[in-house]
């Protein structure tokens, strides 16, 4: 047995009550991970073991925070789970598709951004959704309609025929937000999306992050900062080394430490 | 496919950098290359005054001197004048003896292009000077001819203008082609793959729904775009600026005279046919350049050294002993190269062109099959950690790789070694030894990051080992000698062979050191480190002993070039590769290739076949024993390295006793 599955709180999840939507209905979970493994082969350190056997599920309408240090395997389990990186054992299932089935489908129902996502220089605002958007398959006025709705949504009608390389960072980290969200995915997977921003540029990812929520959709959500944790998350799971030390709520992972503070919380379960 | 391609088409074009290098110099750069090297080349200097100085016995050729744009000065003896240059050419006539005819001396510079000048004309005077001579000496004879008219000879050029302009180009455009290849689509290939991975947006790219194979052949599609846009407008460019040279009555010495025209249809559709796989090639070893590379910087640092790779193997376009036929043909760039320079000469014929365009077709597709698998590995995408070039760990792949190479390396040196060899034989051998041989073995285990010493068998062997070189080669002498003779039965060498062979390594006139460094010392070395070193190393890891040294031995009978000495040298290094398994070190190979080829020197230098000693070393008793020392030596070899082996348990476990 896995150590994240001797934990109360994953056998609280496997309980169903935060399996349900709504209207009281069980709820497939949007996200999946089962047994997810990555080693990656150096030639001159041998096999690094990246992920070991992560296990968790995230469900529409949920903020998932995954915390862990730099280094922890966060980015690692992200990609796998965004179909960049394929597992080395384990799967995953996104909107009901499996990673290594039917990438195609799971990237069709993702929005995918992290810290280091860049923008193509040299297109405009404007052309870099639409570049996207035909890459999900929109076309025509459809494509021109969404363009135009994320435009307007991001404020970024006034630049939107400016050159991505002439954009502010915070005007660039609202192209990168509506790029993720031109194909209107169920399942958000962020990957330190405030990392390196200042503090008005981070407090609007945050408002994003809220906001779709309230739209139902599924937000996993990977940082190491423990203030955003404590902000969004409705669910956390510590990562560390590669295996999930704990997942649960943050009172649940107060109740499983005994800590008060987030930092303890942490703390502890990475030191236990 | 199409969206990708459309985009990054587009992102092309909008970098300033991109359209001015790729559209915009090609039209400006040849005009006024041309003629700026028109104006700046020696032929614009002919009618500017020259200073000569010459002494006093030269006055009777001062006459035909006029009218030739050159200053005269008499002075006295003072040939240094030139070099100082306070003068263009100084000219002395010292007087013959009795009927000897003058001698006539000019003193020029070479380094100088004035002088060059003065020399050529100072020359045409003195041709008209000596045919009056000539004819004033006739008259004197009483035998009235003019020494003119003996021989009329007139030249017809049956060319036209368009064959020679075709000519020309054929020599020109192919090395052209294949740096503008290059360069025209190194930017794209850069940006789009290895620029993506420093911005970030490669991955973004690969997490969107669309298949990675359409990713790959959308980004290969924009390169090998942009790669021909930039050769249309060079050769564009290059017909432009030969017509404005031309028409201005600028001649450019490299160019000949009259502008450079448009070859004829069918060999412009020929050459078209011919540069669309060569392109695909170009283009997919940018792609795998790029994918290869953590940034756009990096790439850049990989993309010289391919540059001038492709450019040598090209070189040969140029050579005019190379044709289009057999092995040529089937040469990556070079068989294309070949096929244009012959298709533009139309000298052409149809199976060396399909050979060249079958063969340069696989290749490009087989170099694109490579770029799709790398842009496919998560690794390279991520730039988690940038795989060697040729990357993979797997014994079987170290194995193809390796024989790939090693025949790639033998295809090279059959064309530039003896190239090089030709010319001078004692430097050229030096060159491909030093050059040629123990770089590529230098290289090749940092180039695809394979441990360096390990490989190349770079670690210290018993003192056994190197005592018993001596029995070990003169033994492998023996029997290389007893099988040439049985070969000699099947395979007579060429009569004269042998004398040939004396001859080149007598005429070198080296000293016995310089001789023995050159012929026993350097191959023992520079050979032994590819072969037994780089090859063996890369070969071994498949754990197939018997077949790696078969192998290595084959190659190295092969790498002789010589179907004489193919089976002989082959044998030998299968012993040397024994050796090098058994003992675990290229150092006893080292001195056992010395030695060997020490005492081959000495035998054909010194005339040492003499009747007795060849009987003795064909004697069935000295080649049985002689079969029996080299066995032994090579078995005492393992168990020496045994003794050591276990030595180092012993010490180790003392070791750890003692802790």
């Amino acid at each position: 047995m896995k150590e994240s599955e001797r934990l109360p709180v994953e056998d609280r999840e496997e309980d169903g009550r935060a399996a349900l939507d709504s209207q009281g209905l069980p709820a497939v979970p949007a996200i999946e991970a089962r047994d997810l493994t990555k080693v990656f082969h150096d030639p001159r350190q041998g096999d690094l073991l990246a992920a070991s056997g992560v296990c968790f599920s995230c469900y529409p309408g949920e903020i998932f925070g995954l915390l862990g240090p730099n280094g922890a395997g966060k980015t690692t389990v992200l990609r796998m789970l965004s179909t960049v990186l394929r597992p080395t054992s384990g799967t995953a299932r996104i909107a009901g598709r499996d990673v290594l089935e039917d990438p195609l489908g799971v990237r069709q129902s993702i929005g995918y951004l992290s810290a280091s996502t860049g923008l193509y220089p040299r297109l405009t605002a404007r052309e870099t959704l639409e570049y996207f958007g035909s890459l999900h398959g929109l076309r025509g006025p459809a494509l021109k309609d969404r363009v135009a709705q994320m435009l307007e949504l991001f404020s970024l009608k006034d630049f939107c025929d400016v050159r991505c390389e002439k954009l502010s960072t915070g005007m660039k980290q609202k192209v990168s937000i509506a790029r993720t969200m031109v194909h209107d995915p169920s399942v958000l997977i962020l990957d330190e999306p405030t990392l390196g921003l200042d503090i008005l540029v981070a407090s609007t990812m945050i408002r994003f992050v809220e906001e779709c929520r309230q739209r139902g959709k599924c937000i996993l959500f990977s940082t190491h900062i423990m203030s955003e944790v404590e902000k969004l998350c409705d669910r956390v799971a510590i990562i560390h080394r590669g295996t999930l030390r704990a997942v649960g709520s943050l009172p649940e992972l107060r109740d499983l430490t005994g800590r008060t503070y987030i930092d303890d919380v942490f703390m502890s379960l990475v030191e236990a | 496919m199409s969206v990708v391609f459309r985009k990054e088409f587009l992102e092309i074009v909008r970098d300033r950098r991109a359209i001015f290098f790729a559209f915009v110099v090609p039209l400006l750069l040849y005009p006024v290359l041309f003629i700026s090297v028109s104006v700046m080349s020696p032929t614009a200097d002919r009618t500017a005054d020259l200073k000569v100085g010459f002494s006093g016995e030269a006055v009777d050729l001062v006459p035909y001197l006029d009218g030739k744009h050159l200053v005269l000065e008499e002075a006295d003896f003072d040939p240094e004048a030139v070099r100082r240059g306070d003068l263009d050419l100084f000219l002395s006539v010292t007087p013959g003896e009795g009927e000897g005819p003058d001698s006539l001396s000019l003193f020029y510079a070479a380094t100088s292009s004035g002088s060059r000048e003065a020399r050529r004309r100072v020359e045409e005077a003195v041709e008209r000077y000596r045919d009056d001579l000539l004819e004033a000496r006739f008259e004197e004879k009483g035998i009235a001819m003019d020494p003119t008219r003996a021989v009329a000879v007139e030249s017809l050029d049956l060319a036209t203008d368009s064959e020679l302009s075709d000519r020309r180009l054929g020599r020109l455009l192919p090395l052209l082609l294949i740096l503008l290849l290059l360069s025209g689509g190194s930017f794209a290939a850069l940006d789009v793959v290895a620029g993506e991975k420093e911005r970030g947006t490669l991955e973004t790219l690969y997490i969107h729904p669309i298949p990675r194979m359409s990713i790959v052949r959308g980004k290969f599609l924009v390169v090998l775009t942009v790669s021909l846009i930039a050769v249309a407008f060079n050769f564009v460019g290059f017909l432009i600026g030969s017509m404005l040279a031309s028409r201005l009555g600028f001649e450019v010495e490299a160019l000949g005279s009259g502008p450079v025209l448009l070859p004829s249809v069918y060999k412009l559709t020929l050459t078209c046919l011919l540069t669309l796989p060569l392109a695909v090639l170009t283009s997919s070893v940018l792609l795998v350049i790029s994918a290869c590379s953590r940034s756009f910087r990096e790439a850049q640092a990989y993309l010289l050294p391919v540059t001038l790779v492709v450019l040598a193997i090209g070189l040969l376009s140029i050579s005019p002993n190379v044709t289009l036929a057999s092995v040529v043909a089937v040469v990556p760039v070079a068989n294309v190269t070949l096929a244009i320079r012959e298709t533009l000469d139309g000298t052409l014929s149809l199976l060396p062109f399909a050979v060249a365009l079958g063969s340069s077709t696989l290749y490009a597709w087989l170099m694109l099959r490579k770029a799709h698998g790398l842009l496919q590995r998560e690794d390279l995408v991520l730039g988690v950690e940038p795989p060697p070039l040729l990357a993979d760990a797997c014994a079987e792949t170290r194995r193809r790789r390796a024989l790939f190479l090693a025949s790639v390396l033998i295809l090279f040196l059959y064309f530039a070694a003896s190239w090089i060899q030709e010319r001078h034989f004692a430097m050229g051998l030096f060159i491909t030894l030093w050059g040629f041989v123990l770089i590529p073995a230098l290289l090749y285990p940092v180039a695809v990051r394979i441990p360096f010493r390990e490989t190349l068998g770079l670690r210290a062997a018993p003192l056994s080992s190197y005592l018993l070189a001596p029995l070990i080669a003169a033994s492998a002498v023996i029997l290389v000698n007893a099988y040439a003779d049985l070969q000699g039965e099947f395979l007579p060498a060429p009569p004269g062979m042998e004398e040939m062979i004396r001859d080149l390594l007598t005429e070198q006139q080296l000293s016995m050191v310089a001789a023995l460094f050159l012929f026993a010392l350097s191959p023992g070395i520079c050979e032994e480190l590819l072969w037994r070193g780089a090859f063996q190393g890369e070969l071994e890891p498949s754990r197939r002993p018997w077949r790696t040294v078969l192998t290595v031995g084959f190659f190295f009978g092969v790498f002789h070039l010589s179907i004489y000495r193919l089976i002989p040298t082959a044998l030998v290094g299968v012993a040397l590769a024994v050796l090098r398994y058994r003992c675990g070190s290229i150092f006893p190979c080292m001195l056992v290739h010395t030695i060997y080829n020490a005492i081959i020197f000495l035998l054909v230098t010194h005339e040492l076949d003499d009747p007795e000693l060849t009987s003795l070393l064909a004697d069935p008793a000295v080649v049985i024993g002689a079969s029996g020392v080299l066995v032994l030596c090579l078995s005492a070899q393992r168990r020496s390295v045994r003794k050591r082996e276990s030595g180092r348990r012993t010490s180790s476990a003392t070791a750890d006793l003692s802790r």
